[in-house]
């Protein structure tokens, strides 16, 4: 079974994010990009995180830059997860090697469609 | 492939057609759907009619080529008509094609270019879930394609500035109201120039602009102070971009940004920066016209035309501020002998020290000029007789004092001259005609000496009527 990441500070969309994928995945919660980032390096079985932007102590573009830096972890993909829709930054996730932008509130099939299409290739 | 299309007809008569080439299709009718699926899930293609009712083809395609997520996908456009001004839009909005509707070969021959042509990323957005709306996004990169080239417009039109201070001041005066700067500087090459805008109190200004120039020469700098730059001292790195004009580069544009910048101001800095420079061009052609027309090349003094216009500038001011104008007229003494016995190189060099010595012996105000052959013409502002001697004496001993050095040797000349003080009324050529008249009577008495010109007019002189 496939492990997700998702890394929120909203304990309701986390559980949303949950409900949207189903059963066929196993997974794993942060609620702040330090957290995320720990977790997710500690833990070679994650394929893939679903990331927030706007989170206390460490910001969810911060984390993807860290992740990804120098071409590290191609393996895992990001998809962010926000309420944003600024163009400079959804640029600036892409450049840093994010798969996706996907703007809340999400629609439950689109985010499944769009994983189940990254995770299985 | 996504394929938009407004006629449920057409579009089922090309889904098919393109299916059976071995596309797999995706279509839609409407344009705000497409531009969603195409956002979603980045197609290797993207057909679209060029006119459609709420959101055009040409929109369509600015938006994909907007986005993060679709920057690479190819989009063909198609239309009624083989019209090259539907041709030529369709190709500015980024449109890899415009095909004519009917033409199937042709768009089957595109689409497998097209297509051919591998992207990497799928990157994926998904808006639809959220308030954004694709006609806000749409509307959004519209706008800022039409301030952009209303920027760009506004910075060309400054190439009516005929002079490097004037076109300086004009963009400043521009740019602090788009971008919110510290200090803005440009500098340029051929000829060298500075210039500096800031605030008042910001006084580390000049450093920090030549540091990021790195501008080193020792030259006057156009200087332009006041509250349309910001007072903070401190900020962001300035930005330096360079002035290309066709492949060679003008110059280079510094800025400064202040802490209330916007974040694209890079991208809007690099963009005036392009613009400006044809209005610079246009200034330094300009300027270097100007001086040809007005400047004698060889003693680098103005020339009879420029005189003139200026005299008649002076004179209407002298009158109107009461004030005495005097116009000094020197020949040099013997300029034949020089030219005959040692070539017209020597009578060259000396028209030349001529030259700097009147620019070195003379307040800035007096404007020396060439006046034609080896006669030299100066105004003397707010100079009346009595003070135009003593200019005159100290010109007339500096000039026995000058050695001009030959090849073969060393020579000293003289010059004669002629006072003439402004009259009441009279006009520019008829003082210059008494200055004339007098400094050939310096030549009749010996050369090499001040005449003062009468006050009655030449002719009447000649006529006997006055005793000279």
């Amino acid at each position: 079974m496939k492990k997700v990441l998702i890394v929120d500070d909203s304990p309701v969309v986390r559980q949303q994010v949950r409900q949207a994928l189903g059963e066929s995945y196993e997974f794993v919660e942060a609620s702040d990009g330090a957290e995320g980032l720990s977790k997710v390096t500690a833990d070679p079985d994650i394929a893939m995180v679903i990331l927030d932007i706007n989170m206390p102590r460490m910001s969810g573009l911060e984390m993807l830059e860290r992740f990804k830096e120098g071409g590290k972890n191609a393996g895992v993909h990001v998809v962010m997860l926000t309420g944003e829709g600024q163009h400079s930054m959804i640029e600036r996730a892409k450049k840093a090697g994010a798969k996706g932008w996907i703007v809340k509130p999400f629609k439950a099939e689109m985010l499944s469609a769009a994983v189940r299409r990254l995770v299985l290739g | 492939v996504i394929l938009v299309d407004v006629n449920d007809e057409s579009r089922d008569v090309m889904a098919r057609r393109l299916t059976a080439q071995g596309y797999r299709i995706d279509a839609t009718a409407d344009p705000a759907a497409g531009a969603d699926m195409a956002l979603s899930s980045p197609p290797d293609l993207l057909i679209a009619d060029l006119w459609m009712p709420s959101i055009s083809g040409v929109q369509l395609c600015r938006l994909l080529r907007a986005e993060p997520a679709t920057a690479e996908v190819p989009v063909v456009l198609r239309g009624k008509h083989d019209d090259p001004r539907s041709r030529f839009w369709a190709e500015r909005a980024g449109a890899a094609a415009y095909v004519v509707k009917g033409r199937m070969a042709e768009l089957v021959r595109v689409l497998a270019r097209a297509s051919a042509s591998k992207r990497d990323s799928g990157f994926f957005m998904q808006l639809s879930g959220g308030s954004v709306d694709i006609r806000d996004r749409i509307a959004r990169h519209l706008d800022a394609a039409l301030f952009d080239s209303v920027i760009a417009a506004e910075v060309r039109a400054l190439a009516s500035c005929a002079s490097f201070e004037r076109l300086f001041d004009l963009f400043s005066q521009f740019l602090s109201q788009v971008i919110s700067y510290r200090w803005l500087a440009i500098t340029t090459t051929m000829p060298d120039q500075f210039a500096l805008h800031h605030h008042p109190h910001g006084l580390s200004a000049e450093a920090a602009a030549k540091a990021a120039l790195r501008f080193d020469k020792d030259l006057p700098i156009v200087r332009v102070a006041d509250e349309d730059a910001c007072d903070e001292q401190d900020g962001p790195e300035p930005i330096v971009c360079d002035i290309p004009f066709g492949a060679v580069s003008l110059g280079q544009l510094a800025l400064a940004p202040s802490t209330k910048s916007e974040p694209d101001t890079a991208t809007l800095v690099s963009l005036v920066a392009r613009e400006v420079a044809g209005p610079l061009r246009m200034a330094a052609l300009m300027h270097e016209l100007q001086q040809l027309a007005t400047t004698d090349s060889l003693t680098k003094l103005m020339n009879r035309r420029a005189f003139l216009e200026m005299m008649v500038v002076e004179l209407e001011r002298c009158r109107r501020y009461e004030m005495p104008l005097s116009i000094l007229l020197l020949d040099v003494d013997h300029f034949k002998a020089i030219n005959d016995g040692y070539g017209h190189a020597a009578g060259d060099k000396v028209l030349a020290e001529m030259g700097e010595l009147l620019h070195r012996q003379l307040r800035v105000t007096d404007s020396p000029a060439r006046w034609g052959g080896e006669e030299f013409v100066l105004a003397l502002k707010n100079t009346d007789g009595v003070g135009a001697i003593v200019v005159a004496e100290r010109i007339l001993a500096a000039i026995r004092a000058l050695e001009v050095e030959l090849p073969e040797k060393t020579i000293h000349f003289t010059a004669s001259m002629g006072l003439a003080t402004a009259l009441p009324g009279e006009s520019a050529n008829a003082i210059i005609d008494r200055a004339d008249h007098a400094m050939y009577a310096a030549k009749i008495g010996g050369r090499n000496r001040l005449r003062i010109a009468e006050r009655e007019t030449p002719a009447a002189v000649e006529n006997g009527t006055v005793h000279a």
